[in-house]
């Protein structure tokens, strides 16, 4: 391009690389620099003249960069020469990245020093480190999804600093949920890390349970639920038991309410939550799939602030204020209501003036605490509560149906229900920044799952059901994790952590077949163990493109001291800083605990969740996975992620006889090795490709996901000698979750298509002779498990909410349409073979559900 | 534009990927189905050799096999009948005798199907004893307990009705076959029409266990009791007399899987012992003894 020609160049925080290449486009002029020193870099620039070289002016100022004209149709940017003293001294640069409003520490919040090129996040307690500065001057750039960047220069002068990070406001600056795509986890390297920032979680349309942090999860690609409203998180194939819960860092073991339809993991408590896809790093370890490590809000630190919400499963509140200028308190409560509405006693009474009461109580509530403190501005202390129960109390006839007046009325023959089930947590965690180059963080914790089930049934005036089932397992932990900055190049984390397991349950349980005749069952089982470990991982970054980060963690467990070794490393390349990122990661994992349940008996093992430590009959699982993944953000407000994986496991607990289901009373009983009895090891393996879409278009945000993945299991010592479709191995699945903000009005939608789940379908049909009774029935041959599928899954759920202000408070009410299309999915099928013609009889999922929200935060 | 057509090809890719029939309806007919239950104290059964039928068909085909039997070291052969699915053994005379080993071999053109075992101790009903509720009593009927969650389907659809539980007790020799391991299905069939298995699924009509969990009450002599419901219309309507069939019948474990895996057909199939083949082969060892029921 000619001088003199016009020239129009318009720029808003739009990375350098980029605006040189649109300057190139349009003048025709080369620049030549270092994609190292550049990649950074942002800049906002309007200009509107003739002169190539005040253009590229334009866009380099506020930048450490000149231009130098080299010849008529090329310039060379050049950085300035830093202001590196002669002198060999360094200089940390560390502190904490706060929220302003709350002064809640932000995890993970991104800083980055373009003078030098150089990039951190902040750890799990808001804090980072730059060691071996060169000089005391220094220009950084802090983000942080959903917040305002910062950008700054200030004199490091050895104290800590304090960055205190606005939320945005402005619609662009949203982001729906970033994946490794975000600012943040350019820098954390592992693949398939998802960050989940609470606040942006309301966002999504929310399902059955309302908003729900297990339940968004399910929208990113390879994550699949095992049912269609209930049922744990499956990430990459895996089992649900093989991801590991955290709430401050002390286990959850069944992370559920209302049978799995809504999760514990209440959104607004949380003000950082993190999930590993299949890979994650060496401070975590104990299972093979997936860590979701979720830290409760601190509370506020500035003024107090208090929400309220109801919705169609449950209200909740959360209020969070400081104590003093040093601490802060967050408690927050959630109950469902239906018990309340339904009422939970029945006093009924009959012609004859018998007397009875009928119960319907079911609900669920959570308690969630966090008491902080912060002595200096070096050091954290604070405690952590979680408590969260679901009880169940029945006590109904028989014959009960939608026409209430049939059977309220004193029951002669009826059932009782009394279960329930729950974890309460505590946890204490103490931080410190011991100098401008460690970190160390010290936590101990109580963690513990309990279940009930007490039953009582009546079937007839002289044969009933009586039995009380309790299960317990109890966690005593401590770890200690330390951060050390020792060059900018190395950030290493060790570790260690050692809990104490203990597992009992307990059952009593007596079957009357007749006032003469009558079956107990009383057993108690117990046993405890100890796990340990040791991890050190280092945050390597040999140059601006390059970051690895290579872990080790030795486990201990048991009385015979089984130690495992688990390996990983991750490593990220960008080939350019937006357009192309090249992410992979090779993983081991171990796990020594299993979830299972007994398979004969209806009186124990229904809501329970029972982990079995591996010992002398199992041993430990372990996996271990190849990962890797592109990410572009070429096109404008869009980011394309694309992984393929592939996972192996053995030593996973796979039934003996998958065909057997609950259909007995008394069952073999509770003992572990009888437990045990019931499955036997197996091999577990699972291969896919996910692609995500983030993409912004006008108002809307939408996140389209694609996942193609196989899932296979095979049994052990078994006749079976190939893999088998897993219980929820979906081949296909395309997802898409959207939601726009226009003035007072939200709105949002959610679409799912995917493979029907397997289901063993019979080959051909035979008759076989009952040697007593001397009749023939039909059977069916069914030598392939899992060798069918049902229908294609597809579901549509619309939302809608309007905001408004009234009396001091702010409100939203809003509306969720659950299966909007009204389409009966089939989610299940049998086959009966006394029929003479072979049609499956279909179950169907639930029809369409509308869903109210209300909400007030003052 | 180019981020529109950069989104198509995406989308054309991912409608690539989407498409294509996922349910399949496996069919394959032919797999070979063994069945014999060899009675100690009674001649060698007919030996039940046939291919499974189509998912649609009710008519399960012949195929020309070779059947050989081994009982304690003795060799029989058999022929096939003039039903093509049976084989008879050409020694009919033969009577099974207890703790013999035995292997029966069903050979096709393509395939050769095992099974062996030993044959159980005879088991013989010393006593029974009925007792019968005086008055009738409310049972609840219904046929499937089916709530789910998902479906939204809460109704049990169960009515209330009379009937007279009646308690039987049984008695036997226990087996001396120390490692035999021998397991026990007991049952009580009455000649009543009766049609609510939540009803039976609470009393015990039946029952299959290792006779070793059932502890001797006088010397070696075993007991079991049951309880089975005789249906009637009325609190004031006497038990009608009725035939109940009583049976005891010891076998192996492998029985008891087949026992205890046959009664839900929609479900699951029962377990087989054969290599080779499907169905079931076994040593078996039945009493039964027929009683009239009544208030007297």
């Amino acid at each position: 391009m000619a001088e003199g020609q016009d020239i129009r160049l318009e720029f808003q925080n739009t990375p350098l690389i980029e605006a040189l290449d649109s300057f190139r486009e349009i003048t025709g002029v080369d620049v030549v620099y270092s994609p190292q020193m550049a990649e950074y870099h942002r800049t906002s620039c309007i200009y509107a003249g003739r002169s190539v070289r005040e253009a590229l002016i334009c866009i380099v100022t506020g930048l450490p960069f000149r231009t130098q004209e080299v010849s008529r149709s090329q310039f060379v940017l050049i950085p300035f020469s830093t202001s590196i003293d002669t002198s060999t001294e360094r200089f940390v640069f560390s502190g904490f990245v706060v929220d302003v409003q709350s002064q809640e520490t932000l995890i993970g919040a991104h800083l980055l020093l373009p003078g030098i090129g150089a990039g951190t996040v902040t750890n799990d307690a808001g804090f980072f480190a730059f060691p071996g500065l060169p000089g005391r001057a220094v220009e950084v750039q802090v983000s942080y999804l959903g917040f305002s960047p910062l950008d700054t220069t200030l004199v490091v002068d050895g104290e800590p600093v304090l960055f205190e990070l606005r939320p945005s406001t402005s619609f662009l600056e949203d982001v729906v949920i970033e994946e490794s795509s975000s600012q943040r986890a350019d820098l954390v390297v592992t693949p398939g890390l998802l960050t989940l920032p609470p606040s942006e979680l309301a966002a999504l349309p929310g399902s059955l349970g309302g908003h729900d942090v297990l339940e968004a999860l399910r929208w990113m690609p390879g994550i699949e639920r095992a049912g269609e409203a209930t049922g744990g998180l499956l990430v990459r194939g895996s089992g649900p038991d093989q991801n590991l819960y955290l709430i401050d860092g002390a286990p959850v073991y069944h992370p559920w309410h209302a049978f799995s339809l809504v999760s514990t993991f209440q959104t607004d408590t949380f003000k950082d939550i993190s999930f590993y896809r299949g890979s994650f790093p060496a401070e975590y370890g104990g299972r093979l799939s997936a860590v979701l490590d979720a830290e409760l809000r601190d509370g506020a630190r500035t003024e107090p602030r208090a929400t309220f919400g109801i919705s169609a499963l449950n209200a909740n509140f959360l209020i969070e204020s400081p104590i003093s200028p040093s601490s802060s308190f967050m408690l927050s409560g959630r109950r469902s209501y239906i018990d309340k509405l339904l009422g939970r006693n029945h006093p009924v009474e009959d012609d004859f003036g018998r007397r009875d009461t009928l119960r319907t109580g079911y609900y669920f509530y959570d308690w969630s605490a966090k008491l902080s403190h912060r002595p200096d501005p070096r050091s954290n202390f604070s405690i952590s509560y979680y408590s969260g129960r679901d009880a169940l109390d029945l006590r109904l006839p028989f014959d009960l149906s939608l026409d209430f007046s049939s059977w309220l009325r004193p029951a002669d023959l009826f059932f009782e229900v009394d279960q329930s089930w729950g974890n309460r947590i505590v946890s204490a965690r103490y931080r410190r920044l011991v100098n401008d180059k460690i970190f160390i963080t010290a936590t101990g914790y109580s963690s513990n799952y309990s279940a009930a089930e007490n039953t009582f049934i009546q079937p007839t005036q002289t044969a009933s059901v009586r039995s009380q089932y309790n299960v317990n397992l109890e966690d005593l932990g401590t770890r200690f994790d330390l951060d050390y900055y020792p060059t900018l190049r190395h950030q290493i984390r060790v570790g260690a952590a050692l809990v104490h397991h203990r597992f009992s349950s307990t059952i009593k349980a007596l079957v009357a077949y007749s006032p003469s005749l009558s079956e107990p069952l009383e057993q108690y089982s117990s046993t405890q163990t100890t796990e340990a470990a040791l991890y050190i991982q280092d945050f390597w970054k040999p140059s601006p493109s390059l970051r690895i980060l290579p872990g080790i963690r030795l486990s201990f467990f048991g009385k015979e001291g089984v130690v495992q070794a688990s390996p990983r490393i991750t490593a990220q390349y960008a080939v350019h800083p937006t357009n192309l990122v090249v992410r992979a990661s090779a993983s081991t994992h171990v796990q020594y605990l299993q979830r299972i349940r007994d398979r004969h008996s209806y009186l124990y093992d229904l809501v329970s969740s029972r982990w079995v430590p591996s010992g002398n009959s199992t041993r430990p699982s372990r996996s271990g996975q190849i990962t890797a993944g592109v990410e572009s953000r070429a096109l404008k407000r869009t980011t394309i992620k694309m992984d393929v994986f592939a996972r192996g496991g053995r030593g996973v607990l796979l039934p003996k006889d998958e065909f057997q289901s609950k259909d007995g009373l008394l069952g073999p009983g509770i003992e572990i090795t009888t437990l045990l009895g019931q499955y036997t090891e197996g091999l577990e393996r699972s291969y896919g490709a996910e692609l995500s879409i983030d993409t912004s278009w006008k108002r809307w945000k939408v996140l389209s996901s694609y996942t193609g993945m196989r899932a296979e299991n095979r049994a052990r010592n078994q006749s079976e000698e190939v893999f088998y479709p897993t219980r929820f191995d979906v081949p296909r699945s395309f997802s898409m979750v959207g939601h726009r903000e226009a003035g007072k009005w939200k709105t949002g939608f959610a679409l799912i298509w995917r493979s029907g789940y397997p289901i063993t379908v019979p080959v051909s049909r035979y008759q076989l002779e009952d040697p007593i009774s001397g009749e023939s029935p039909w059977y069916y041959h069914r030598p392939d498990l899992n060798n069918g599928r049902l229908p294609a899954y597809f579901r549509l759920d619309l939302n809608m909410a309007y905001g408004f202000h009234w009396g001091s408070a702010d409100w939203s009410v809003g509306i969720n349409l659950y299966n909007a299309i009204n389409r009966r999915n089939v989610v299940g099928q049998t086959f009966d073979p006394a029929r003479e013609t072979f049609s499956p009889k279909d179950r169907l999922g639930l029809p369409l559900l509308p869903l109210f929200d209300l909400k007030m935060e003052i | 534009m180019r981020r529109f057509a950069y989104l198509s090809v995406l989308s054309i890719i991912l409608a690539l990927g989407v498409q294509g029939c996922d349910s399949i309806q496996p069919n394959e007919p032919g797999t070979l189905v063994v069945e014999a239950f060899f009675n100690v104290g009674q001649p060698l059964p007919v030996v039940t050799v046939k291919q499974a039928a189509a998912l649609n068909s009710l008519t399960e085909s012949a195929v020309e096999a070779t059947v050989s039997l081994m009982m304690q070291g003795q060799s029989f052969a058999y022929v096939r009948t003039s039903d093509p699915l049976r084989y008879a053994p050409e020694d009919s005379e033969y009577v099974i005798p207890s703790g013999a080993a035995y292997q029966l071999t069903v050979s096709t053109e393509e395939r050769t199907a095992l099974v062996s075992g030993i044959t159980p101790q005879v088991i013989s009903i010393d006593r029974i004893s009925v007792e019968v509720s005086k008055t009738p009593i409310f049972a609840v009927f219904v046929d499937t307990l089916n709530l789910g969650l998902d479906s939204l389907n809460l109704s049990l659809d169960a009515s209330q009705r009379f009937i007279y539980p009646v308690e039987v007790a049984i008695e036997w020799r226990g087996a001396d076959v120390a490692d035999f391991n021998p397991w026990i299905e007991s049952r009580l069939e009455p000649v009543t029409s009766f049609s609510s298995s939540i009803v039976d699924f609470f009393l015990l009509p039946s029952q299959v266990f290792p006779e070793s969990d059932t502890t001797p009450v006088d010397g070696n002599l075993h007991s079991w009791s049951g309880v089975y419901a005789v249906p009637v219309t009325e609190e004031s309507s006497p038990l009608p007399d009725h035939e109940l069939k009583i049976t005891l019948l010891r076998s192996d474990e492998q029985y008891a899987r087949f026992a205890t895996s046959r009664n839900d057909p929609v479900r699951r199939e029962p377990a087989s012992n054969l290599q080779g083949a499907i169905g079931f082969v076994g040593a078996i060892s039945v009493d039964s003894v027929r009683v009239t029921v009544s208030n007297q």
